[in-house]
């Protein structure tokens, strides 16, 4: 099940609120919460919920062990036990195919790759559990003795499928107590509501115009002209972003209104001067768990230069291999942190000081809509043919009338998809809550903007949904 | 007022506006649980619709229940679908979306649909006109004169589009792509029904344009990547047996296009339009058409008539704003004064037959169908006896839904006309043509048609 449909909007969603509502202690409440996320999870087949289930009680057991021998080698060899294991499992399930395929046709064996289907949400909830017994080691957290509290933990509806990738110690509590008040159950609402409208207007409306350009035809993306390609980048750019942080967005929200606080994923990347900051701005949760689970272990940035660079190349081919087992997803990573080593050892702070913001901000613009060109295409033909697209080597000229009037046609969609991705509306919205504070009229103007906008924002989200038009699912890869 | 008093005011000033907002906080949850109790309710106790009269289709089943469907996904997914696809008010809920689409950018140029075949047409040359004539082929086309050259309604906007409907100016135009291999297929079939009937009767092929190519400045069209249908046409008159005589409408339709002659919501001709093809025909056969003042006329769904691009353009506003009215002619040999006249017969596909009347009023029919008050529309075998003529002469039209305008104009020239949807019948073109007695045999079909893989197997199949 996907946050974006009916069904989910319109059934589950208020049978789960209204459970929370009614149930009064927070066990039972909990239980409730765990009987709805592994009601979600089965949704794409219930023999996923098995490779779940498992992977909690590995990481439940490693974890209680790991605390029972703290501060000795016996933890050590667990907690790399227990991360092993979780690893191999991630590594059969999601990059078997992959490296066997590989393999193949380099040596000519196997001859049969097993195909393994991957299981809905697995990189989320993988990492969600390695943190999770990480910090047991490292003392950071108690381990969780209630096998279902952990498996509550792991399978939470709210981020168990596209993040984000919650940390235990950052919701414990919440599973443990956890209170609501209306002032952010009132902040949850709209968070929901707006991530909601943000997926199934916005991103969709992007995806439709993404895919008429970015085309799966080999022959028919290379009759696409320069324009029309980076038109296709441009809307797969504002697609992606809208798509991920709308489903940040209804976790986070869903969350406040049940009691949960999860941190914020994005930050409005595309508004990042470097590609230093964008990453501090985008799928923060993931960021800071390479950060602290990686790349600070492997040495991060004090130790030699050399070691360095070896440290980022291996965080940014590891956060490549996370987002999909295909190579471009490893080009992906790689071009990021190619990126991010030129702009710490050879621009420095100063040079880009010295770039006029506009420069800055534009070309960064650039790099990240160059880099999700890559990220979109899984087959490497493609990709080379979107790329020499790009700069108008498939001979097919520089615009055609297709691309100019799929353009004309979403034009005031696509302005408001690019404001979408900026803070403008956050900073109105503050403007006329600063306003409100010292008039009445205006007061009364933002107390009913805020008791109809979810309501208006349900409906037009429903107009998007119903009938089950177009909408993509973006994160079956990770 | 001393510090302390102001500081109790402004703290007495902000829990009052605390309360206030705490307000507004329940008022806003209230509001949102409200609407999600209320959806909530709707989509399980309502009924939910099984078909779409917007998207012209079946709504998703309940998926069937198996373990294996179960296990891998399957059925969950099913309901998925069927929940958002059958949810109730989805008629109403949809027509909103479309209609807050429209404002995503300037539309007053659209492109709807996929893509078209698009062939190179092959430049062979055209059968040399000053050639000897086939003795048994009917008389060449006599050019209808123009007095004084007719007014220009080419639409030279140069929009741009790839796909098949392409919208300008609050008018739909379909666009035409040529397929090498269906095309030859198609000048194979009407060859070879030559070789059975052609010793019997004289056989007509009119291939109909569509509306792109006649309206549309050429510019516009071939910028779209829309191939020449024209030249099409000619290509395909060009391959056919110099026994068959092709009924060249496309110039003269060009010459006419600053007239009502194709519906701007639609992707048939009007009436008016199969009027300049009749007169073609007419010149054909060495006969003299009758004048457009001659017939009774009338029209039907007064600019209200929204037609199948409509539909397929999902409900263009532009097209919203510009719907077609209906115009019709009586043929002179029915009682046009008495709608209770039944002045043709017609056999439907369960089998059915009824009486019938060639301009039949469609006022009990949906809005998107009055393009059917011609002919009795798409049946498998029609006909009418014109009470005015007793010479036996007989015409059989062989056509798919461009056709229906056209036949009334014929039924004034033949004692006996029957006309044959090809894509519903199962009778071949050799017994229908033995049966009924006919001297004249027209295969009528917009281009598009003739040459789709559909049609080509249509075709074969009447042809055998």
């Amino acid at each position: 099940m996907v946050f974006s449909s009916m069904l989910f909007v319109f059934l589950f969603l208020p049978a789960n609120l209204l459970s929370q509502l009614l149930l009064k202690s927070p066990r039972a409440k909990n239980i409730a919460m765990l009987a709805f996320s592994l009601v979600f999870y089965s949704w794409a087949g219930p023999r996923y919920l098995l490779l779940l289930l498992g992977m909690v009680l590995i990481c439940w057991v490693g974890a209680i062990f790991i605390q029972m021998n703290e501060g000795t080698g016996l933890a050590k060899l667990l907690l790399a036990i227990t991360v092993g294991l979780c690893l191999v499992i991630l590594g059969i399930f999601k990059y078997t195919g992959f490296l066997l395929g590989n393999l193949q046709s380099l040596t000519g064996f196997p001859k049969v790759i097993p195909q393994i289907a991957l299981p809905i949400g697995i990189s989320f909830y993988t990492f969600q559990l390695l943190s999770y017994v990480v910090d047991v080691y490292r003392g950071e957290v108690e381990a969780q003795p209630k096998y279902w509290m952990l498996l509550l933990y792991a399978s939470l509806f709210h981020q168990c499928i596209a993040g984000p990738i919650v940390r235990y110690k950052d919701v414990n509590e919440d599973i443990v107590r956890r209170r609501t008040t209306p002032k952010e159950v009132g902040a949850g609402i709209s968070r929901f509501t707006v991530g909601l409208a943000k997926k199934a207007v916005l991103a969709n409306g992007c995806a439709v115009i993404a895919d008429q350009l970015l085309l799966s035809d080999a022959e028919a993306l290379a009759a696409v002209p320069a324009m029309g390609v980076l038109l296709g980048a441009a809307a797969f750019t504002l697609q992606i972003y809208l798509d991920f942080s709308a489903y940040s967005d209804m976790a986070i929200g869903m969350g406040l209104m049940c009691g949960f606080h999860y941190k914020e994923n994005f930050n409005y990347p595309y508004i990042s001067g470097s590609i230093t900051e964008f990453w501090r701005r985008w799928h923060i949760s993931l960021s800071s768990f390479f950060r602290d689970y990686v790349y600070i272990p492997l040495g991060g940035s004090r130790c030699s230069t050399g070691r360095q660079i070896l440290n980022l190349a291996v965080v940014w081919f590891l956060t490549g291999m996370w987002h999909g087992a295909s190579w471009n997803f490893i080009l992906w990573g790689l071009y990021f942190g190619l990126l991010l080593g030129i702009e710490r050892y050879v621009l420095g702070k100063d040079a880009q000081r010295f770039l006029p913001q506009v420069v800055r901000h534009g070309g960064v613009l650039l790099l990240v809509m160059f880099s999700w060109i890559i990220f979109k295409f899984t087959d490497m033909h493609l990709l080379g043919t979107a790329i020499k697209g790009l700069f108008g080597l498939n001979h097919n000229g520089f615009s055609n009338a297709t691309v100019s009037l799929l353009f004309k046609n979403n034009l005031f969609f696509l302005i408001f998809a690019v404001v979408a991705c900026t803070p403008v509306g956050k900073g109105l919205r503050q403007i006329l809550e600063n306003l409100a504070r010292r008039s009445e009229a205006l007061f009364f103007v933002n107390g009913v903007w805020d008791i109809v906008h979810p309501v208006l924002l349900l409906l037009v989200s429903a107009m998007a949904l119903v009938g089950d038009s177009y909408n993509p699912f973006l994160y079956f890869q990770f | 007022m001393d510090r302390e008093q102001k500081n109790t005011a402004r703290q007495q000033r902000d829990q009052a506006r605390e309360q206030q907002n705490d307000m507004i906080r329940y008022m806003k949850a209230g509001a949102f649980a409200l609407t999600l109790l209320v959806m909530f309710v709707v989509g399980i106790v309502w009924p939910r619709p099984d078909t779409s009269t917007v998207e012209k289709r079946e709504l998703t089943k309940f998926p069937a229940f198996t373990l294996a469907g179960l296990w891998d996904g399957s059925f969950f997914s099913g309901v998925d679908t069927w929940y958002a696809d059958t949810y109730p008010m989805r008629e109403d809920l949809i027509s909103a979306d479309l209609a807050m689409e429209e404002h995503y950018g300037i539309r007053t140029t659209q492109l709807v649909g996929g893509t078209m075949p698009n062939d190179a047409i092959p430049s062979d040359p055209v059968p040399d006109p000053n050639a000897p004539a086939d003795p048994d082929a009917p008389p060449t086309a006599t050019p209808i004169p123009t007095a004084t050259p007719l007014p220009d309604g080419t639409v030279h906007t140069l929009g741009e589009f790839s796909g098949s409907i392409y919208i300008t100016n609050n008018c739909a135009y379909g666009m035409y792509g040529f397929s090498q291999s269906s095309t030859d297929n198609y000048i194979s079939t009407m060859n070879q029904i030559y070789k059975n009937i052609g010793g019997k009767v004289n056989m007509y092929i009119m291939n109909v344009p569509i509306s792109a190519s006649v309206m549309l400045d050429e510019n516009v069209w071939s910028h779209m990547g829309s191939s020449d249908e024209g030249a099409a046409i000619e290509y395909i008159s060009s391959k056919l047996d110099p026994g068959i005589t092709p009924i060249m409408v496309y110039d003269t339709l060009r010459e006419h296009n600053a007239e009502y002659i194709y519906f701007h919501t639609d992707h048939h001709w009007t009436q008016l339009g199969s009027y300049y093809a009749y007169r073609v025909f007419c010149g054909l056969k060495g006969w003299t058409p009758h004048e457009l003042s001659q017939f009774r006329t009338t029209s039907f769904g007064q600019n209200a008539y929204l037609g199948s691009y409509y539909t397929a353009s999902n409900k263009s506003a532009q097209l919203a704003a510009n719907p077609d009215t209906v115009y019709a002619w009586y043929p002179m040999c029915v009682n046009a004064d008495d709608p209770n006249d039944r002045d043709m017969h017609m056999k439907q596909r369960d089998g059915s037959e009824y009486d019938w009347r060639i301009i039949n009023d469609m006022f009990d029919y949906p809005d998107s169908e009055w393009y059917c008050v011609f002919s009795a529309a798409d049946q498998p075998f029609s006909s009418l006896h014109n009470p005015n003529i007793h010479d036996g002469s007989a015409v059989m039209v062989i056509k798919d839904s461009y056709g229906n305008a056209f036949i009334p104009w014929l039924v004034d020239h033949y004692e006996y006309t029957y006309w044959v949807d090809f894509r519903y019948t199962d009778e071949t073109v050799s017994h229908m043509v033995e049966t009924y007695g006919v001297q004249d045999v027209i295969f009528e079909a917009a281009t598009f048609n003739a040459t789709g893989g559909l049609c080509n197997d249509l075709f074969l199949k009447i042809g055998s």
